[in-house]
């Protein structure tokens, strides 16, 4: 990997895959391995994407560590995931609430099934806030304390109209809104890493390029760690320094954005980034990975390039 | 043949709240056998209530939609079954649009059946396997008897678009057709279509936000808002040099590849 060169690597990373397994239910009696050995590392300040398509396996990594997979006794972890040192798997649930109230926060693809629909915006971004975070800047855990955060966060998340966002219902406010309310609710936590998965996946391009540019600024501003979970390859293009390439459970490529984008090592890479330009690049006929490659990569054990 | 929308408008109205919504305003719209026709816009923008209008799922509130100069609204019952022959849908959402326990050779043929366009389950099944073959699905016999969970979401796609091409439409309305696909499947998905116009000549209407994918395969372009069409023209002259502003802002919002 080419951490190597990179000064944080000696410090304690703050998210480390290692050997990851993940088997997860479909049926009665058939199960997938989602996540197949996968190692993967997250320094702190660093942005890096997750790229893949349906099914590779991505958000189950994602999810895995924000310990949020399915808590069915059918779902089997092995391996090992690392956050500032500490081993979670096998952890508690105690020790995960505590990880997803400091370290991790999260925003997902579909913003109606996270926030509460019953619930005015900004209750839910002011639960999120952490006490701490009210004592320290001297207010104290005051109700006013906590409104004037609330007003503060929903404006560092690209919420001008924060007051009237704040008392507006989430089926009052577009999909656009609504995304940034998230990052709202996952910035308010003051976390160590970002963690984003399809955040733009589901809005008009350009919402989605406010989105995405929200998203950029307060994480610079906050100096916190960022991963990017896609299936499009122009988001992380534009968000992240370091990329990994899932397929199939497995990565099968890491490295520098630019240079996995512009000159990729593995085959599947280069296939998907083939089939992705395809679509925009005008002499170009459309192109699909063929079946038989898709089998290919898909059973041979690959090593990340 | 020519298919028109002639300056047709649809207003829902709620029985509670007071304010109509002008879904679409005085559209007029082209489409023609072996002609790619985008409508792009965003969420809201009317695109689809646009496609339910053409499609005859949706009465106009003012104007009409036309075939060869004739009112659909006005066609006798065999017209009008006509009519739906030669104006197919392919959906965003192929699980909604396929009944989930029918099997792929249940789910053509049954409308090969109901449109009298087979004799006899023989007829019917030899009719499922060309047109499931039309599609890239080789060999067809492979995917005849499987449920619609037992295949992938570009599978499902092209099943619907078997479906559609099994009826020997001359256009095919395709409301987000390929969007929640990925890049490799999407990119199958309309080389079949491509090959489809060519082969059978038929024509789209294609109703996209994904403006890249319309530069790529559409021929003639129309650019929605707030139910309004703001400007229309072919696609190299709509990419090349867009007229209004909004047209300009959603080519600059794409993200790009370096």
């Amino acid at each position: 990997m080419t951490t190597t060169e990179n000064p944080l690597a000696a410090s304690t990373p703050l998210i480390e895959l290692t050997g990851l397994n993940v088997v997860l239910p479909t049926g009665e009696r058939s199960e997938v391995e989602a996540v197949k050995s996968v190692d993967l590392v997250v320094h702190d300040g660093e942005r890096v994407g997750l790229v893949g398509e349906s099914g590779s396996g991505k958000s189950v990594t994602g999810r895995s560590i924000a310990g949020l997979l399915p808590t069915s006794p059918r779902v089997r972890v092995s391996g090992s995931i690392r956050i500032r040192g500490q081993e979670m798997v096998g952890a508690p649930a105690r020790a995960w609430d505590e990880v997803r109230r400091q370290t991790v926060g999260m925003i997902f693809q579909d913003p109606l099934t996270f926030l509460n629909p019953t619930m005015r915006v900004g209750r839910q971004v002011a639960e999120s806030i952490p006490d701490r975070r009210l004592v320290r800047s001297g207010a104290g855990g005051d109700r006013t304390a906590r409104d004037r955060a609330v007003f503060r966060f929903l404006r560092q998340a690209g919420l001008p109209d924060a007051e009237q966002v704040a008392a507006s219902f989430p089926h009052e406010l577009s999909g656009g809104m609504r995304q940034r309310v998230l990052i709202a609710i996952a910035i308010a936590k003051e976390p160590s890493l970002v963690l984003a998965d399809e955040p733009t996946t589901a809005l008009d391009a350009t919402v989605q390029q406010h989105v995405l540019r929200t998203l950029d600024e307060t994480v610079a501003e906050l100096g916190t760690s960022l991963m990017l979970i896609s299936h499009d390859l122009a988001v992380v293009a534009g968000m992240t320094d370091r990329v990994y390439v899932m397929y199939a459970g497995r990565i099968v490529e890491e490295g520098p954005t630019a240079r996995v984008l512009t000159e990729p090592r593995h085959e599947y890479t280069q296939a998907l980034l083939r089939s992705v330009r395809s679509l925009t690049d005008r002499d170009t006929d459309l192109y699909s990975i063929p079946l038989a490659l898709r089998q290919r990569f898909a059973e041979e054990p690959t090593h990340v390039a | 043949m020519l298919l028109e929308a002639i300056d047709v408008s649809k207003t829902f109205r709620s029985r509670r709240s007071s304010a109509p919504v002008h879904a679409v305003q005085n559209a007029t719209l082209q489409a023609r056998p072996g002609e790619f026709v985008a409508i792009v816009g965003e969420s809201g923008s009317g695109k689809s209530t646009l496609a339910r209008l053409l499609l005859d799922l949706l009465d106009p509130t003012e104007g009409s939609i036309q075939l060869d100069g004739r009112e659909v609204g006005s066609m006798d019952r065999t017209e009008r079954r006509a009519y739906r022959r030669s104006v197919q849908a392919v959906l965003q959402d192929p699980a909604g649009s396929l009944n989930p326990r029918k099997r792929v050779v249940q789910a053509i043929g049954e409308v090969i059946r109901l449109h009298g366009m087979a004799r006899g389950p023989a007829e019917t099944r030899q009719r499922v396997t060309e047109v499931l073959e039309l599609v890239g699905m080789e060999p067809a016999e492979a995917f005849m008897d499987r449920f619609p969970h037992e295949l992938s979401g570009g599978q499902r796609q092209r099943v619907l678009i078997a479906r559609a091409i099994a009826l020997d439409p001359r256009i095919i309305v395709a409301d987000e057709a390929v969007s929640a696909l990925d890049a490799s499947v999407k990119a199958g998905v309309l080389a079949v279509m491509a090959d489809l116009k060519d082969r059978l000549g038929v024509g789209y209407v294609f109703i996209t936000h994904d403006l890249p994918v319309v530069q790529k395969v559409a021929d003639h372009v129309y650019v929605m808002r707030h139910g309004r069409i703001l400007e229309h023209g072919p696609k190299d002259e709509i990419f090349a040099d867009p007229s209004h502003p909004y047209t300009r802002e959603l080519l600059a919002a794409s993200p790009a590849l370096p």
